[in-house]
């Protein structure tokens, strides 16, 4: 039981206990490193559906009204569930389990010399409710009338009452996987910022925190005080739809804009609970991969904390076509363009840390320059819907489609695959190929590339979002080649996903074995073990120094590990 | 390794499970926040909403919050009582707690059962249906934090609260016993970068019997959960006047 | 730990509470205008929760990181409801 899990620590732990049985050590673990895997494994199975659903839509938008194979024509009404259900998934059953979750577990305690989680119990009950959340969400494709296909933002009155869509079932069961999604991550959140609260080792002062520690933390942040409306505004919506009340029913004396409202409240801290981690990710590839200490350490971390505050303020830029009132989009608009700077500050900051690093382009690092140059374009055409006047043009369109793909794209892939790349080594205790890895890169960044900038083309040229037949429009015509140009590159694109899959099945049972720290990094759980056993250090870390100590010119080695005391005690002890 | 006993005073140090408990809070008042603030945006824009809002027994509620209120007093003797470790006192002010959480509930389901009987459901309109919604996800907190009670009551029946002294095989009431000695090889944090605001948590710590939960007695829990319950407690107190007052 | 003699503190001050809750009432009987009355229900209510969560809650001995966490949501709780104003309320009203 609890008691024999839990002495089973030492470093021999990993084979000789018997006692450890499979149920506890896999399924029921407390073990952050092992609950991370299970999100891991549970967001990357998702990403199989979620893009399997932007399979058929792409099939269907540039063949329309044919079969597509493996599953037949996508009717009007299927599109609109597989539009609301690829976009549930990619955002809060991709993005959240395999960045916040699976990342926040694997790299928290390990960063800051922490045996665990300091609530294991809860910990395994996050994931587990998590789970309980995805049979929601899944079990929702099998219910009479299927899905639910309001949009993944669930915009009422067509999510609040059944007379809109024919679809009862599907709503509720996506409002209850929302519900006990968000019960899940709260409970992860509680854990992850009462780790890092308490749980640093011995000389790991703020300052010297790890900057992906610090954007975890920071994206737990941003969902740990979102959250809380929008969970009151499901409720609401359930009761809508279950016990027929009408507070988003206008003909009932509702209001729609209120969910508009909490949804969005929620809606832009996600959007950088999803990014930040992509970003903490690539934070701790660039000084490993360039050698180089990072650039402006504390500009970033306080650039981290003002993006945070103001990303509370500025949800209503989702909705300045929404009908809400006019005097509002004026500060909305100014908060959103004053929100950029410290973003501007960040990836500046990246730049200035890259230049004149030796670098190395290994498949972390690939992802990392990835993730920076797709990201860019991402926030750069952000702009032009930041500000209200232009916004009114583009809303709607392909546009913002091209838009929040170059942001959550860059986001959860590139940041994710950075990460996995990165820790796959700890993680596993093995190395992935790195040829197998350069190339599912060049894949994925070409073909996406192909699959979405052709959408900004598409989007100002006037192509509406959420349709299912572009056939229908004679406007559109002129896009037949370019969509069957996108579809064609999107289906690469997810092909080129199966060179990650052998990758990474192939070297967690055969890859060459890894040694404690391959990228010779400076960082805590370098020092552990690969992988490291349940307890991940054997003796307590102490930590002497900042983590992106590179490159010293007074140093034989270029990096010096946070936990290498300093030369005068190193040689008064030794 | 770090070897503490635990003497958990108000030290102006936190232990994990309070911070827990706190960022569980913070976390409520924004779930909280929402349906209330929802609520209040629209009575604003809606004053004709004073008739309904006189249907509400002012009476009835306010006997209600007493009872609330009562209830959160009792909760707190009992934590009190973790301090002089006196077993039976605590039993007895959980139990007190606990009842009177029932009582809430029992008036708040007459009330209910009033208003269906006089053709009044979530759906009639809007204010009826903010005013379930907001009671009836008072009520489920009130729910689970009785469960939390009686259970914490059923570890204080059968003398679960704190590891036994060594050699009885029993806690021993009334008499300080020698604390629980934890070792701490759970982390590595050094007091002096966390500015002494947070004790080290335990949570790896060597196992003891089932009773020393986390490595912490259970006794501890008895704040933790009169956290909870006092914060429930003060929802009910903006609750109140949202509701009933405003006709 | 001794200087905290708060056994009769807690009586004292659910006292207070109930002399608070009663004090709606009397509001009620002497019949104040509208405005008066819900500054003064809603005032009582803070006080009322102020004194729970400063003794009962033992904020008065906790350490600033609680602050921070209790102040952060009751801000924006502030912040929304502020904002929301144009928005819902008064849209409603017709203006
Ligand atoms: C495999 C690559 C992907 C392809 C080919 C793809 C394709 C699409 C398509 C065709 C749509 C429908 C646009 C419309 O009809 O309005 C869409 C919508 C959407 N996608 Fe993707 N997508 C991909 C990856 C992702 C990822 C990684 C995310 C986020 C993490 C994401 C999030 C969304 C969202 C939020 C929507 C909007 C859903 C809605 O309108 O309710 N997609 N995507
Ligand atoms: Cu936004």
């Amino acid at each position: 039981m609890e008691g024999n899990r839990h002495q089973a620590r030492g470093n021999s732990a990993h084979h000789s206990h018997g006692d450890e049985k499979f149920i506890w050590k896999y399924v029921f673990s407390t073990d952050h490193k092992m609950i991370a895997k299970q999100y891991l494994f549970t967001g990357l199975f998702m990403a199989l559906v979620g893009a399997f659903t932007a399979y058929l839509m792409r099939w269907q938008l540039a063949y329309p009204n044919t079969a597509a194979p493996g599953w037949g024509v996508v009717t009007a009404d299927k599109f609109n569930m597989l539009v609301t259900m690829h976009g549930t998934i990619m955002v809060f059953f991709v993005g959240m389990p395999v960045l916040v979750a699976a990342l926040s577990n694997f790299v928290i305690p390990l960063q800051i010399g922490a045996r665990d989680m300091v609530f294991p119990r809860l910990n395994m009950l996050s994931y587990w409710v998590f789970v309980a959340s995805v049979v929601c969400l899944l079990a929702s494709f099998f219910v009479p009338a299927g899905a639910s296909a309001c949009g993944w933002t669930g915009y009422p009155p067509l999510s609040a009452s059944q007379e809109y869509t024919g679809i009862f079932w599907g709503v509720v069961l996506w409002i209850l996987a929302l519900a006990l999604e968000f019960a899940s991550f709260t409970m992860g959140g509680i854990n992850y910022l009462a780790t890092f609260m308490c749980a640093r080792a011995k000389g790991l002062t703020y300052s010297r925190v790890p900057l992906a520690t610090w954007f975890l933390v920071g994206a737990s942040l941003a969902f740990f005080f979102s959250v809380g409306p929008l969970i009151a505004g499901a409720i609401m919506l359930l009761l809508d739809n279950v016990a027929g009340t009408g507070f988003y029913l206008p003909q009932k004396g509702g209001e729609p804009l209120l969910w508009q409202h909490l949804f969005w409240f929620f809606g832009h801290p996600e959007v950088y609970v999803v990014f930040l981690p992509g970003l903490a990710a690539v934070l701790e590839i660039i000084p490993v991969f360039s050698r180089k200490p990072i650039f402006g350490y504390r500009t970033m971390v306080w650039s981290m904390a003002v993006a945070l505050a103001l990303s509370y303020v500025v949800w209503a830029h989702h909705m300045f076509i929404s009908g809400m009132d006019p005097r509002l989009a004026m500060p909305f608009s100014i908060t959103t363009i004053l929100i950029s700077v410290p973003f501007a500050i960040i990836i500046f900051c990246m730049l200035a840390s890259l230049r004149g690093g030796s670098i190395r382009l290994a498949t972390p690092m690939l992802w990392a320059v990835g993730f920076l140059v797709t990201f860019l374009i991402g926030g750069l055409t952000g702009i032009f819907l930041g500000s209200a006047a232009s916004n009114i043009y583009f809303h709607g369109t392909y546009f913002v489609v091209a838009h929040f793909h170059y942001t959550f794209f860059p986001a959860v892939f590139f940041g994710g695959f950075a990460a996995i790349h990165f820790w796959f080594p700890k993680m596993f205790g093995r190395m992935y190929s790195e040829r197998l890895g350069k190339i599912h890169f060049w894949l994925t960044f070409v073909f996406f590339n192909c699959t979405f900038w052709p959408i900004f083309q598409i989007g100002s040229g006037g192509m509406i979002r959420r349709i299912a037949d572009p056939s229908q429009y004679r406007i559109l015509d002129q896009f037949k080649t370019l969509n069957v140009f996108v579809t064609i590159s999107a289906f690469i694109l997810i092909a080129g996903q199966i060179v990650f899959v052998i990758n990474f099945f192939w070297s967690i049972f055969r890859g060459p074995a890894a040694e404690a720290n391959p990228f010779r990094a400076n960082t805590l759980e370098w020092s552990a073990a690969s992988p490291p056993p349940h307890g991940n250090f054997t003796a307590a870390p102490v930590v002497y120094r900042g983590p992106y100590e590179y490159s010293l010119p007074d140093r034989a080695e270029d990096f010096v590990p946070q936990n290498e005391p300093p030369l005068a005690q190193a040689e008064g002890t030794a | 390794m770090i070897v503490q006993t635990a003497a958990v005073e108000n030290s102006g140090e936190i232990s994990t499970g309070k911070l827990g408990i706190w960022w569980l809070i913070g976390s409520e008042i924004m779930i909280f926040g929402g349906a209330i603030g929802s609520f209040i945006l629209l009575r604003l824009a809606h004053p004709d909403w004073a008739d309904n809002a006189g249907h509400l027994s002012v009476p009835i509620g306010s006997l209600n919050t007493l009872v609330l209120l009562t209830s959160s007093y009792t909760m707190v003797k009992a934590f009190e009582n973790v301090k002089k470790r006196d077993r039976k006192k605590i039993c007895r002010f959980l139990l007190a707690t606990a009842l009177m959480g029932l009582v809430f509930l029992g008036i708040k389901s007459f009330e209910y059962h009033g208003k269906f009987s006089h053709g009044i459901y979530p759906n009639t309109n809007l204010f009826w249906a903010f005013y379930f919604t907001l009671t009836g996800l008072h009520a489920l907190h009130v729910i689970a934090g009785i469960t939390a009670i009686l259970i914490l009551w059923t570890f204080g029946l059968r003398d679960r609260l704190w590891p036994p002294a060594p050699g009885t095989g029993t806690a021993s009431p009334g008499s300080p016993g020698p604390g629980i000695d934890i070792i701490d090889i759970s982390n590595f944090s050094d007091p002096s970068i966390r500015g002494g605001i947070i004790r080290p948590n335990v949570n790896m710590s060597i196992p003891g019997p089932r009773w020393s939960g986390g490595g912490r007695p259970i006794a501890d829990r008895i704040e933790l959960v009169g956290l909870y319950w006092h914060f429930v407690d003060v929802v009910w107190i903006f609750l109140f006047p949202l509701l009933y007052l405003t006709a | 730990m001794e200087p905290e003699k708060k056994g009769l503190g807690y009586f004292a001050i659910w006292v207070w509470l109930v002399a608070l809750t009663v004090g709606y009432l009397v509001e009620r009987f002497i019949g104040v205008p509208r405005h008066v009355a819900l500054a003064v229900i809603f005032g009582i209510a803070l006080v009322k929760a102020l004194l729970v969560a400063w003794n009962y809650m033992h904020l008065k001995h906790e350490s600033r990181i609680i602050f921070v966490i209790l102040l952060i949501p009751i801000l924006l709780f502030a912040i929304l409801v502020l904002l929301l104003l144009p928005d819902i309320t008064l849209v409603h009203r017709g203006n």
